[in-house]
């Protein structure tokens, strides 16, 4: 392939330069710091049964773990996108993990059949309407609401 | 020649039969779950195309070639039907095209049904009944899929891509069982099930591909992981016993004289540790391969080690690196490969174990793109297939390769 032993280290040489720069380019925090001002608050479709959930019960329930209310009726998770604000907010001050850790569960779970990926929306209003209008849903927002067809959950 | 291709057809037929097994029990549940009214589904796709580089040594495919190798393909679809609460349908077709070890003819990589039996907000539990993907270590569920993979390639020590038929899946029943404790959680898998056996196993464990095959195979697993609360750390431990029989065409029987099996039994310890901008995972393996009644010509028993070491680093929500330590040992007490090169025939001892040094780049624009580039620094052939590289003795110990990858989903 290489026709002499000086172009595969002229290969690599670039390769290794190449990575540098995107250290170097690259390394500043990957995440600004949340807004620690508001709390994210969790709420729920006015469907579900349970208002008091605790946060390692939260934690199976957006890690795609458990899947079914204490009724039987089905759990909706809904997020906002990995890289928003209040998505990183909740994840890591409620659920305790990092984002890209939720990520990894999910498609863990998509691409073996043994789980799937919450629905995902891009606004907080889109959020607030989907929590509102879907049976069985579960999300987070930061700003207070009283909106019809959600309640807040209480964190014991 | 003709042994080859009865080999080869056989074991189109045997795969048949078992796929068409299981689409009529699992089409026959799926009767019964549609006269549930909250029926729901969804399905996801991906597609991932590689190119390797490498220097004397071919991986997936002619890659020691001016223009490298574009052998390396993924294509998958998968989706599930929630049937009932209950009750949910789960499948993925996969074509994979890797060098001269999987042909990119598409692959029903699994297909079950999955029955949850407890729900409660401190336990769950459920029963897998078709084609499950094997708990086997951190990744082997999502081997095949770009996004899941610590890397462009799988650490090929515990990975290894020479004997997937052995690791992949199997046709059988699975239970599991989640539980949150004040200490963390734990989630535990157990799986029995029949193998699917064919011409790269019998390459791997039987030294060449006989006229005479492997009967009902079957697979043993268990794993545990424990993930403590508060702290950062996954903990995984499998447990795996296989059996495979083999049984001698007559003309075998001048080399195997009557029909036998053989055994591999693994263990896998698995540790993760994640910061946020820093993750660090290493998982060890130790497996034994016996081989009973079959004959002077095979060894008792051989013990394998291998383990990996790989550091992430993300640098921002997109752009990531990763650097890892990978190495295998086929046989313990010949860790050189000296005694094997003593064998007429068998080529250099460096086919014995490896050494890897890699360097990765990763840059995910947006949820659905991932981009790769990955250096390899490898002393010692082990993990190289004998397909894409014929000649043992023009196999070089030390070798390198660039790979990039190109994956999208949708």
């Amino acid at each position: 392939m290489f026709t002499s032993p000086f172009q595969y280290r002229h290969v690599l040489s670039t390769t290794y330069i190449l990575l540098c720069v995107a250290l170097l380019r690259f390394s500043t925090p990957a995440v600004a710091a949340p807004p620690q001002t508001e709390a994210v608050r969790v709420y729920i479709n006015a469907s579900v049964p349970s208002q008091q959930l605790s946060d390692a019960v939260l934690r199976s329930i957006f890690s795609m773990r458990l899947t079914a209310w204490p009724d039987g009726s089905q759990i909706r998770v809904v997020v906002l996108n990995d890289a928003h604000p209040v998505h990183r907010q909740f994840s890591k001050s409620v659920l305790g993990i990092f984002p890209y850790q939720l990520r990894q569960m999910w498609d863990r779970g998509v691409f073996s059949g043994t789980g799937e990926a919450p629905i995902e929306v891009p606004t907080e209003q889109d959020m607030l309407e989907t929590l509102a209008t879907t049976p069985g849903a579960i999300g987070y927002l930061l700003q207070p609401s009283t909106t019809e067809g959600i309640e807040l959950v209480e964190r014991p | 020649m003709l042994s080859v291709h009865s080999t080869a057809h056989k074991h189109t037929l045997h795969k048949m039969t078992a796929m068409l097994k299981l689409s009529v029990l699992l089409l026959g549940l799926l009767g019964y779950g549609q006269a549930s009214a909250e029926m729901r589904g969804s399905w996801n796709g991906f597609v991932s195309q590689g190119w390797i580089l490498s220097d004397h040594n071919n991986f997936y495919g002619d890659s020691d070639g001016t223009r490298g190798s574009f052998d390396y393909r993924e294509l998958g679809l998968n989706g599930f039907i929630q049937a009932t609460p209950q009750l949910k349908f789960n499948a993925q077709i996969l074509s994979r095209l890797a060098g001269a070890t999987s042909d990119g003819d598409p692959d029903l990589d699994y297909l079950f049904a999955d029955w949850s039996l407890l729900q409660q907000t401190d336990q769950q539990a459920g029963l897998r009944l078709g084609r499950i993907k094997n708990a086997y270590g951190f990744f082997n569920e999502t081997r095949d899929i770009a996004f899941t993979r610590p890397g462009i390639i799988m650490p090929q020590s515990i990975y290894f891509d020479q004997v997937r038929e052995l690791l992949l899946s199997s046709d059988g029943i699975a239970l599991y069982y989640r539980k949150n404790t004040d200490q963390g959680q734990w989630l535990v898998d157990a799986q029995y099930g029949q193998l699917q056996t064919g011409s790269s196993t019998e390459a791997i464990l039987m030294g060449r591909t006989w006229a005479g095959s492997f009967g009902d195979s079957t697979v043993k697993l268990a794993r545990v992981i424990f993930e403590p609360n508060g702290e950062r750390w996954r903990f995984g431990f499998t447990g795996l016993d296989s059996s495979l029989p083999f049984s001698p065409a007559p003309a075998d029987l001048a080399f195997i004289p009557t029909a036998g099996k053989v055994t591999v039994q693994m263990a896998i310890v698995s540790a993760q540790y994640n910061q946020e901008y820093w993750s660090f995972t290493t998982e060890a393996l130790q497996g034994k391969t016996r081989w009973h009644n079959l004959g002077p010509i095979f060894a008792d028993a051989k013990t394998m080690r291998s383990f990996y070491l790989q550091l992430d680093h993300r640098l921002s929500h997109q752009w990531q690196l990763m650097l890892r330590y990978d190495q295998q040992q086929l046989d313990k007490d010949d860790p050189q490969g000296k005694a094997f090169s003593q064998r007429p025939g068998a080529g250099p001892g460096h086919q014995q174990y490896s050494r890897d040094w890699a360097l990765g780049l990763r840059y995910q624009p947006d949820s659905q793109w991932d981009l790769g580039a990955e250096l390899h620094q490898t002393e010692g052939t082990s993990w190289l297939f004998k397909q894409d590289n014929p000649d043992p003795t023009k196999l070089k110990k030390h070798w390198q390769m660039l790979i990039l990858q190109a994956a999208y989903r949708f």
